[in-house]
């Protein structure tokens, strides 16, 4: 499809006046926040901030967290992203919908919920604790599980999608070149679903990193144990505002550094 | 290796019933309009769809058979495939595409490569041989596809439609090649095609396929000479028409007749059909023996280099297929009234 001719756009195609005066205002909305946190940080101190005990604890359980998140959403959420695309049973639609309803629901209802699923009274959490004596709530193993509930339907929902769109015919090829389903599965449809499930991944582990509702409410606030970057940050904020803007300063640089090599490699812009 | 099909499979409303045989070394054209079961019918011979009754046989060896429960996956079959539009992976070279097969068969890698290396020589194509398919052309695409079909030593090989996917210019010569490579294939070789030009270029038998059933079979000659469906005598392009014989008239729908030679004595149920290049023209009516004249309107002319085929509708609606010149002499054009005749000598009638 054509967009413009010579470079330049066709004029029913361009945007009026109006639209450039209101994007201008919706960019200085999302550039403002960043500005100010900038302005306010405690340059000079910055590095004392950032090296306390309870910082470095809070950043290691972010980044260890969230990345155990994302694991787990790959490799649970791939196969069944891979059944909700292709296989067809009574219930498939209402299932997906369950499956999506973290991404709507108030991660603190979420919290709620998973307490009262994997929650020493919960349905399942005495199995848990007398057979396999795992114990979720308040364990940094519960700050896992509240991420990896929160952040999986990213991936699930991303990867459906691009399994739903392959040309299924490259599989079918395969399978007539004498490939097993699992040779099929690993040398075809990955590598050509790659650039849905880096995006995927990526979108959950944000989410995962952000986690602050159903983590606060599940795994609760101990220091070096369930107190990820969000919580440290949310806490700060209303005792030693400095260090509160000094953690959110490496959120944001750990964001960009992430956002930058997505988009490299991956996010065609 | 020859292959033995009967195939029974109901897909919603569709309902596929063919049986076809091909001897090891021969080409068969399916041809057949679109949702025919042309595409089906190979997916069943591949296994990629499981048929419902009937058998599949390769060499003796019997791959489905719902009533015996045997059932080879796909994947086991060896029956080289090449696809519509050709489905190379894209994420992987030439190379590794011929290679493909042979790594799933368990062959080393570096022999593997070795292999595919091999094929791309044979295929004119070592110097791609680390292009990515969206780098190849139509014609090079193909013969990659042919190669990695090829490379895993299959005892049947299926195309689909493998020349839909190029232009005019490059179909010749691909066309051209395929027969080539096809020929040095000792299998018995099954091609799904639209195009009558394919089947006479690759093929030495046509199966017409129609709503899923054999129409006719035969080489496209006999076809040609006396076709058995309104589709088939579309596809060679001869005039068809059906009757009801008795001495020598034929009596077509709509009180039209038609006066034959019938030494034969045949009667009852016929088809009735005339070449295109039978049929005479004039702006006057005609006068002498012709026993089968009418008066018709011309309603389309389609010039092809020297020959011309003019459509006409009448009380028997009929293509007649003149020379250029005399187009030019007889001015028609869409429209204008003209005289048809055609000789009973030429009309070819043979029971339905």
């Amino acid at each position: 499809m054509t967009v413009g001719v010579g470079g330049r756009h066709l004029r029913a195609r361009r945007p009026p006046a109006g639209a450039y005066l209101v994007a201008a205002l919706t960019v200085a909305f999302f550039v403002l926040p960043l500005i100010g946190l900038a302005w306010r940080a405690p340059w000079s101190q910055l590095w004392g901030d950032l090296t306390t005990r309870s910082t470095t604890d809070a950043l290691r359980l972010s980044v260890e967290c969230s990345l155990a998140a994302t694991v787990l959403s790959v490799v649970f959420g791939v196969p069944l992203a891979w059944v909700l695309a292709r296989a067809e049973f009574p219930g498939r639609r209402l299932i997906r919908a369950l499956v999506l309803l973290p991404m709507i629901l108030p991660p603190v209802v979420g919290g709620v919920a998973l307490f009262l699923a994997f929650g020493p009274r919960g349905l399942l959490g005495p199995v848990l604790e007398s057979w396999f004596g795992i114990q979720l709530p308040f364990t940094t193993l519960g700050v896992v599980i509240a991420e990896t509930f929160v952040a999986m339907p990213f991936l699930v929902i991303t990867v459906e999608a691009a399994l739903r769109n392959l040309d299924g015919r490259h599989e079918d090829a395969a399978i007539t070149l004498g490939a097993n389903r699992w040779t099929v599965f690993r040398r075809v449809t990955v590598p050509l679903i790659m650039p849905s499930l880096v995006a995927g991944a990526a979108l959950s582990w944000a989410r995962a990193l952000g986690e602050f509702g159903a983590t606060i409410t599940f795994a609760g606030n101990l220091e070096g144990k369930t107190q990820t970057m969000p919580l440290a940050i949310f806490l700060a904020f209303e005792s030693n505002p400095e260090t509160a803007i000094a953690l959110s300063l490496v959120l944001v640089v750990i964001s960009v550094v992430v956002l930058v090599g997505l988009r490299d490699h991956w996010l065609a812009a | 290796m020859s292959l033995d099909v009967d195939v029974h499979l109901q897909r919603n409303a569709f309902d596929l019933t063919v049986a076809l045989r091909a001897e090891p070394g021969e080409t068969v054209a399916l041809l057949g309009p679109n949702g025919a079961g042309k595409t089906t019918l190979l997916w069943a011979i591949a296994g990629l769809v499981a048929i419902d009754r009937g058998h599949v046989r390769l060499d003796d060896v019997l791959l489905d058979d719902p009533e015996q429960a045997t059932w080879i996956p796909t994947e086991r079959r060896r029956i080289g495939f090449v696809f519509q539009d050709h489905a190379l992976f894209p994420h992987l070279s030439a190379l590794d595409n011929i290679a493909f097969g042979l790594r799933a068969g368990g062959v080393r890698r570096a022999e593997a490569r070795r292999q595919a290396h091999a094929w791309l020589e044979r295929m004119g194509l070592a110097a791609h041989a680390a292009a990515r398919p969206r780098e190849l052309s139509g014609g090079e695409a193909q013969r990659v596809a042919l190669a990695r079909a090829l490379a895993i030593s299959p005892r049947l090989l299926l195309l689909d439609e493998p020349l839909a996917a190029l232009d005019a210019t490059t179909r010749i010569g691909v066309r051209r090649d395929l027969r080539r490579h096809l020929d040095s294939f000792a299998g018995s070789r099954l091609l799904v095609t639209h195009d009558p030009l394919d089947a006479v270029a690759l093929a030495d038998r046509v199966i017409v396929l129609e709503g899923g059933h054999v129409a006719q079979t035969g080489r496209l000659d006999e076809l040609r000479a006396e076709p058995r469906s309104p589709y088939v005598a579309d596809l060679v392009g001869v005039n068809l028409y059906r009757g009801v014989l008795t001495g020598t008239r034929v009596q077509l729908a709509g009180d039209a007749d038609l006066v034959v030679v019938n030494d034969e004595n045949l009667r009852g149920d016929v088809w009735a059909a005339i070449r295109p290049e039978a049929v005479a023209l004039h702006r006057q009516p005609p006068s002498g023996s012709p026993r089968n004249t009418w008066p018709a309107t011309v309603t389309s002319v389609d010039l092809e280099g020297r020959r011309a085929r003019v459509g006409l509708d009448g009380p028997v609606p009929i293509v007649a297929e003149i020379t250029a010149a005399a187009l030019d002499e007889l001015v028609l054009v869409p429209d204008t009234p003209a005289w048809v005749s055609v000789k009973a000598t030429e009309i070819e009638t043979y029971l339905q």
